[in-house]
């Protein structure tokens, strides 16, 4: 029995140790937001000679959304003969397939991809469209993001860089007002992208490729081999091979781009149990592969590690809550004592629960969104739901990674319609856009 | 008794922190998503056609007679039409002018809104100049200061010791005299001096066809801090500290610098250049890409960058100095200052 209770004091403290290295690692890159001079974005640059690029945009039943993305892209400012889309239908059942034939028909360089062989999912839907692709970038989007007009510009532009292997843009949600849920993913995006993936770019660590509103190079990719299907965080993976290569991915924190958040808390159970899982087979399938690595500085290593392990903090905080109940049972909780026990109670509940918290309102503060920073407490709810999805998806992965079985892509719902509360200007555009199609067809 | 008290007491202190959020969540006071400009597009001559549209969409249908009329652009304002006026020294104007035909202004003229001339404009010197648009070509005494912007269709001339706002922009050729200061200028070229028919036709052997790289990664990484005068690379090369290159040197691809990049005179690079520090250019240099820092760039004299029927950038997050004889096409921007010495 003094083993068991050892183990669970060790583990307790190992806890303590995991959350204030994270929360460290917050506010490290909160404070370079606030008071560190900014590495700027290569946006500025405006270059007369483009590069040809392939958007591929994998869709599975994207009817809801299909006509707007494409709208937004063919109205982009980038030159028609450099630009290439590739929507890759992929194992639709809805209209999709129509809708894609009839953009096709319609615009020249539109070249719909059909898939109803092989592996579903998007990992395996990037690959067949990647061997289709005639530009030397890929920029990938999903089906429901809305692209602004600038932007494939503001994302290409960086590989002017010659170790620029990927570029990640800012996801921004557009259906805030929905409900309370979407208003809470809204404040997790601001801290995600305005802080934490800037902070990194600041400071030369890892910016994650998030799998849309990026680009890479398509000969790069190539070059390492294509995504394997197995893997359910194609974006976390091609970010460390990329890195691990010794190529760099950076950040365009203007490179601003709508999506739809989801709107039920199923839906965002399922997206994030997916993206727990996926992230964690990365994780344990680069972890040495980045230690070892002789591209990248000890500092890069160093935030590799602890992005790689980002999905598994919940769980081992998870672990650590069941822990320190075993022990309050078993009248060993007295693991410190006196002024001890208060710094590590503040200590877990301030650096483990928290710390993202002030990192999202700081995120708030540079976008100007003062009030919704009053939702902040609020963010609980959500911790709890991520915390208990994440856990299962790490399960997930380990299981994946002990028995090399195939995994299946579940698909985000989509939401919108005509009733979605989408901000004024981009209705407007929409229905400009969907007029002008209109206009054309007549 | 006391245990009930204690009861709500704890509950309301529990749900207290949810009071704001949950007022926020009732009002909706800041529900709304980010904005992000759907139709937003770089454009270094974004200002002047931007004003133009404007006021011709103010103006339409309008009667141009000459004289004070109201119109409507962001807000009200008062809008002089006039044509071809000769505006004498010392005289501060207080509403839009809309010139039709050429304009002139003496010495220390203060226009305190926009300028619009479908002609050509001198301007004296010592002028104080909200902002300007011309569909001809601009001149600019000495000493003229632009609080916002300058753009024209035409040529554009500036006298030493200016200062142009935040952006200064022409269709043609962007001539500035020394002494100048800047946040961003656009012009085919940009070009701080007078010889530019010599640079428009730098030899096309300045980039010898070189063998392409076939090595397996497009790019190497070297640890040197020197560059021996007449060295030749094929590829891009990223240097991971500061880096002196020699004279003479000739680069086929991009190079980068994780610290400073320092040139000294002759070197042809035929790709872009990229540092985190400074970028020091020495002089009778060719530079075919953008150049990119993360803090200063100063550009020394006779140097040429980029090609006529190319728009390339020079971008210096802190600041820009530009030397004599300095030829750019394309666009050059600094968050800091910008100068020409």
């Amino acid at each position: 029995m003094e083993v068991v209770v050892l183990i669970l004091k060790i583990y307790l403290v190992f806890t303590l140790f995991v959350m204030v290295v994270y929360a460290i690692r917050h506010f490290l890159f909160t404070m370079n937001r606030l008071f560190s001079e900014q590495r700027i974005y290569y946006q500025d640059i405006i270059d007369s000679e483009l590069r040809s690029i392939t958007v591929i945009i994998p869709m599975h039943n994207e009817e809801k959304v299909a006509g707007q993305i494409l709208d937004l892209l063919v109205s982009s400012d980038y030159a028609y003969d450099k630009l290439e889309i590739i929507p890759v239908n992929d194992f639709s059942t809805d209209a999709t397939r129509g809708i894609l034939n009839d953009y096709a028909s319609r615009y020249p360089n539109i070249k719909p991809l059909h898939r109803y062989e092989g592996q579903p999912g998007k990992p395996a839907a990037l690959n067949e469209g990647i061997k289709l692709a005639t530009g030397e970038i890929i920029i990938v989007f999903d089906a429901d993001y809305l692209p602004p007009k600038g932007i494939l510009k503001d994302i290409v532009v960086s590989f002017n860089d010659p170790e620029v292997g990927a570029v990640m843009g800012r996801i921004v949600p557009v259906n805030t007002r929905t409900n309370f849920l979407t208003r809470l993913l809204d404040l997790e995006r601001t801290g995600g992208y305005q802080v934490d993936q800037q902070a990194r770019y600041n400071m030369k660590l890892i910016p994650q490729y998030g799998g849309t509103i990026g680009g890479f190079r398509k000969d790069v990719i190539m070059s390492m081999g294509s995504f394997d299907t197995k893997i359910l965080a194609e974006d976390t993976d091609l970010t460390f091979r990329l890195i691990i290569y010794g190529w760099k991915v950076i950040y365009a924190n203007r490179a601003e781009c709508y999506e739809e958040a989801p709107e039920t808390w199923n839906t965002r159970a399922r997206q994030i149990r997916r993206w727990s899982r996926g992230h964690n087979q990365v994780m344990f399938r680069y972890l040495l592969p980045l230690l070892s690595s002789q591209q990248l500085s000890r500092k890069e290593k160093i935030d590799g590690v602890l992005l790689l392990g980002v999905y598994a903090v919940p769980l081992i905080l998870f672990l650590a809550i069941c822990d320190s109940l075993a022990l309050f049972f078993l009248g060993e909780i007295n693991i410190f004592g006196g002024i001890m026990a208060f710094i590590f109670v503040g200590a877990y509940n301030t650096f483990g629960n928290f710390a993202p918290f002030y990192q999202i309102g700081i995120a708030a503060l540079l976008d100007g969104a003062t009030d919704r920073i009053l939702l902040l407490p609020m963010l609980m709810f959500n911790y709890f739901l991520n915390t208990f999805y994440i856990s299962i998806g790490f399960f997930e992965a380990v299981v994946d990674r002990i028995t090399g079985r195939n995994t299946k892509w579940t698909k985000t719902q989509r939401f919108r319609n005509k009733n979605s509360k989408a901000p004024q200007h981009v209705k407007n555009l929409s229905r400009h856009y969907n007029d002008n199609n209109k206009a054309g067809e007549k | 008794m006391l245990f009930l008290i204690a009861v709500i007491l704890f509950i309301l202190l529990f749900l207290l922190p949810f009071l704001p959020g949950v007022i926020e969540l009732i009002s909706k006071e800041d529900a709304e998503p980010l904005f992000i400009s759907m139709d937003y597009i770089r454009n270094p001559r974004y200002f002047g056609k931007s004003f133009k549209k404007l006021l011709h969409r103010a103006t339409a249908g309008f009667a141009y007679n000459p004289g004070m009329h109201d119109i409507k652009l962001s807000k009200d304002e008062k809008m002089e039409l006039i044509h071809s006026p000769n505006i004498s020294a010392n005289r501060e104007i207080n509403h839009i002018l809309h010139v039709i035909g050429d304009l002139v202004s003496e010495g220390n003229v203060q226009f305190n809104k926009e300028v619009y001339a479908t002609g050509n404009v001198a301007v004296g010197p010592g002028n104080i100049i909200r902002a300007m648009v011309g569909d001809g070509d601009v001149a600019l005494a000495e000493g003229v200061q632009f609080l916002r912007w300058l753009d024209a269709e035409g040529d554009i001339d500036i006298g030493a010791n200016c200062t142009l706002g935040i952006s200064a922009s022409s269709g043609g050729r962007l001539y500035l005299s020394k002494d100048c200061a800047f946040h961003r200028l656009f012009g085919m070229p940009i070009t701080t001096g007078y010889n530019i028919a010599a640079m428009i036709n730098y030899p096309e052997e300045s980039f010898p066809s070189l063998e392409p790289f076939t090595e397996e990664f497009p790019f190497i990484r070297k640890k040197e801090r020197f560059i021996p005068p007449g060295t030749t690379m094929k590829n891009d090369v990223i240097f991971l500290n500061d880096v002196l290159i020699g004279n003479d040197c000739i680069f086929k691809g991009t190079i980068k610098s994780y610290g400073k990049i320092i040139l000294e005179e002759n070197i042809t690079i035929d790709g872009n250049i990229f540092a985190d520090g400074d970028i020091l250019i020495g002089k009778n240099s060719k530079i075919r890409g953008h150049i990119f820092s993360q803090m200063s760039i100063y550009i020394s004299e006779q140097t040429v960058i980029s090609r006529p029927d190319k728009i390339k950038s020079i971008i210096g997050k802190r600041s820009i100095r530009i030397g004599k004889d300095v030829n750019i096409y394309g666009y050059v921007a600094t968050e800091g200052d910008g100068k020409t010495v």
